[in-house]
């Protein structure tokens, strides 16, 4: 059927193909929003308030990538927001309380991420624990845990002297706080593993048919845990972000980024059967739930509404997930 | 010799025999019940007062009926996050339907549950007919049910005083409420459904094995469609609940609800992986969440530390149930 179609001229068929890629998908309902509220609030497509989205973007962006690894394997994380408060809380901590280096804190703050990540793959992949029950049960043991650190009062960062990366992350490069610049890295970084390492083309494989994967020698469970362990560390990555952004450790850090995190990927084309994720796909994913978010504000809906836009997206993209592969099954 | 050998055979049979009642559910909830209540009690009494108790019990019902309607999605492996919130709807349903409206105690009452079963329907709807996973497919409702009770209630407590239904909450025989003679029908009732109907025996079947069952000649899509549906009416029991208790109703009413359902579900030795599980089961696991809970606050553990205390009785219920089900394949196969 596509074949027929393709004969014609190869040009028409790239252009197709194009069309249908993920990242073009994804692309337009975020034009069909900023055309919709630009028509009716011009306002809204100025730079500042896409810059002013951008400097808030980063941090779910980091998470929402890190929350695709397990998804690209065929589980979910849903503890990826807790464990970014976690990590935020530990590192600030450490630095206010114990008056460990900045450096020192930020990597011990990391390895509990593994850790947890760790204990996720062991629960899920190991003892075949059902994913969304195991990391529901870390969402409560991080969440609470990392309420267990403050001692009452608040951990300001740039009050600490020896602690440059709370002032560092004030200043603009090239126009950009360095949050922004940092996901761009981390996005680039996860673009080239997955797309061009055959490490990356294993971990697709793996959530793509499990059992043809390990038929062709791929150790998936080794796979999926890291899948888990990257996802938490991703996830601490943007928990210490906010932190330092803030200058400020709060425990409430993250709280409910998991949802949109998974949100996002899911509107960024990353199927929840596994085995498919683009990273420009999540980040344009992000901007299109922030540009939703942004459009009711601006639109002078309800803020109350949100939360259902949230979910309709979700819905949607989901269903158009399953509408692509039975197409794809078909042809 | 054979005295001894024979001494230690019975020994070892019956200890087997003991370790196999430990770990049926049902029995294996009960201990750990008795287990936190003697401890706590032993350092702070007022435990043990019926008074005390029967509070755990009727606040129990809330979160109870909510792990009823999760136990019946679960049991047909799938999973429902949507309850709490469309529990919550519904009653902001109710409450307009009461208060805005006017309508008379019952109409009200059956939107209530229209909404609830509605929304059932929905997810049902969406998971049999497109394929798609339940728990993101719920997630979405939840967003959406949460969207709507906020715009519906404009955020706002909405108080009823029409809806002639004081009678429901006076405390009745034994300083209980009445909801919560309600809530044990409710339990009694499904139990019946689960154990005792053709639909019961096709929801286990359908959760235990899809493609036997659907070679077996149920309609899979169906019974779970179905299963939802009553999820749904259930939840909004939940939520008709939590408007009878307060008098009121609220978009802040039921969140998280869903979270704390599936650990009474889990506690409650319902197989997370579907067919397998019993409503007494998570009855007994409602309980045992509300009398750890309590008892955690009577002992005055700090609030976040519950908070991962019960985060690993999840994985540890969850752990014991697969480790259950490795042992009893061990002894078939032997």
């Amino acid at each position: 059927m596509q074949k027929s179609q393709a004969i014609p001229s190869g040009s028409v068929s790239t252009l197709r193909r194009l069309l249908r890629s993920d990242e073009v998908s994804v692309t337009m309902p975020l034009l069909v929003i900023i055309l919709i509220t630009t028509s009716l609030r011009p306002d809204f497509l100025t730079f500042k308030n896409f810059s002013a989205m951008f400097t808030q973007i980063p941090f779910i962006a980091v998470c929402s990538l890190g929350a695709a690894f397990p998804l690209m394997t065929g589980n979910v994380d849903i503890s990826t927001g807790r464990v970014a408060g976690f990590a935020g809380i530990i590192m600030a901590s450490f630095v206010c309380d114990y008056g460990w280096s900045g450096e020192a804190a930020m990597l011990f703050a990391l390895a509990c991420c593994v850790l947890i990540g760790l204990l996720n793959g062991l629960l899920v992949v190991h003892f075949g624990v059902p994913d969304f029950v195991a990391t529901m049960g870390t969402l409560y043991i991080v969440g609470g845990a990392r309420y267990l650190f403050i001692k009452g009062y608040q951990f300001s960062l740039s009050k600490v002297p020896s602690f440059p990366y709370s002032a560092m992350f004030k200043q603009q490069f090239l126009g950009m706080l360095p949050p922004f610049w940092i996901m761009i890295v981390l996005f680039a970084i996860a673009f080239i593993v997955i797309k061009k390492t055959l490490w990356g083309r294993r971990l697709l494989a793996t959530g793509d048919n499990r059992e043809v994967a390990i038929l062709a020698g791929i150790n998936a469970k080794r796979m999926r845990m890291s899948a888990y362990v990257i996802s938490a560390v991703l996830s601490g990555v943007a928990g210490i972000m906010l932190t330092l952004d803030l200058g400020l450790g709060l425990p409430e850090t993250g709280d409910g980024w998991e949802f949109r995190a998974i949100a996002a990927c899911v509107v960024g084309g990353v199927s929840l059967i596994g085995g498919k994720c683009s990273p420009i796909g999540i980040l344009i994913g992000v901007l299109l739930v922030f540009a939703a978010e942004n459009a009711i504000i601006f639109l002078g809906l309800p803020t109350t509404m949100r939360v259902a836009v949230q979910g309709a997206l979700m819905a949607g993209a989901v269903l158009f997930d399953i509408y692509k592969q039975k197409r794809k099954v078909a042809a | 010799m054979n005295h001894i050998q024979a001494a230690q055979e019975i020994k070892r049979r019956s200890g087997r025999a003991t370790f196999q009642l430990l770990m049926t559910p049902e029995i294996g909830i009960l201990i750990p019940i008795i287990i936190i209540m003697g401890v706590t009690a032993s350092i702070n009494n007022s435990l043990l007062t019926w008074r005390y108790f029967s509070t755990i019990l009727t606040g129990s019902i809330f979160i109870g009926t909510a792990a009823l309607a999760e136990s019946l999605v679960i049991m047909v492996g799938e999973i429902d996050l949507s309850i709490g919130m469309s529990g919550c709807l519904a009653g902001v349903i109710c409450g307009i339907t009461c208060d805005s409206l006017g309508w008379p105690l019952i109409p009200c009452l059956l939107a209530t549950i229209a909404t609830g079963v509605l929304i059932g329907y929905l997810n049902g709807f969406m998971v049999t007919k497109f394929g798609l996973s339940s728990w993101i497919t719920t997630l979405a409702t939840q967003f959406i049910c949460q969207g709507l009770a906020v715009t519906f209630s404009d955020g706002l407590t909405i108080p009823i005083e029409s809806l002639g239904t004081k009678v429901f909450t006076r405390p009745k025989p034994l300083g209980l409420s009445w909801l919560f003679f309600v809530f044990v029908l409710l339990i009694v009732l499904l139990d019946f459904v689960v154990r005792k109907t053709t639909f019961g025996y096709r929801l286990r079947a359908v959760g235990g094995n899809k493609e036997a069952a659907q070679m077996a000649g149920i309609n899979v899509k169906r019974v779970k469609l179905l299963v939802f549906m009553l999820a749904g009416a259930l939840a909004a029991v939940s939520g008709l609940f939590d408007v009878l208790t307060s008098q009121s109703a609220s978009s802040t009413y039921g969140s998280g609800r869903e979270f704390r359902a599936i650990i009474c579900v889990a506690i409650g030795g319902v197989s997370m992986a579907g067919g397998e599980g019993s409503i007494y089961g998570v009855g007994l696991g409602v309980l045992l969440f509300h009398v750890l809970w309590n008892c955690l606050r009577l002992l005055k553990v700090d609030t976040n530390l519950q908070l991962v205390l019960i985060g690993a009785i999840l994985v540890l219920a969850v752990l014991m149930d697969i480790q259950r089900k490795r042992m009893e394949a061990k002894r078939i196969t032997l």
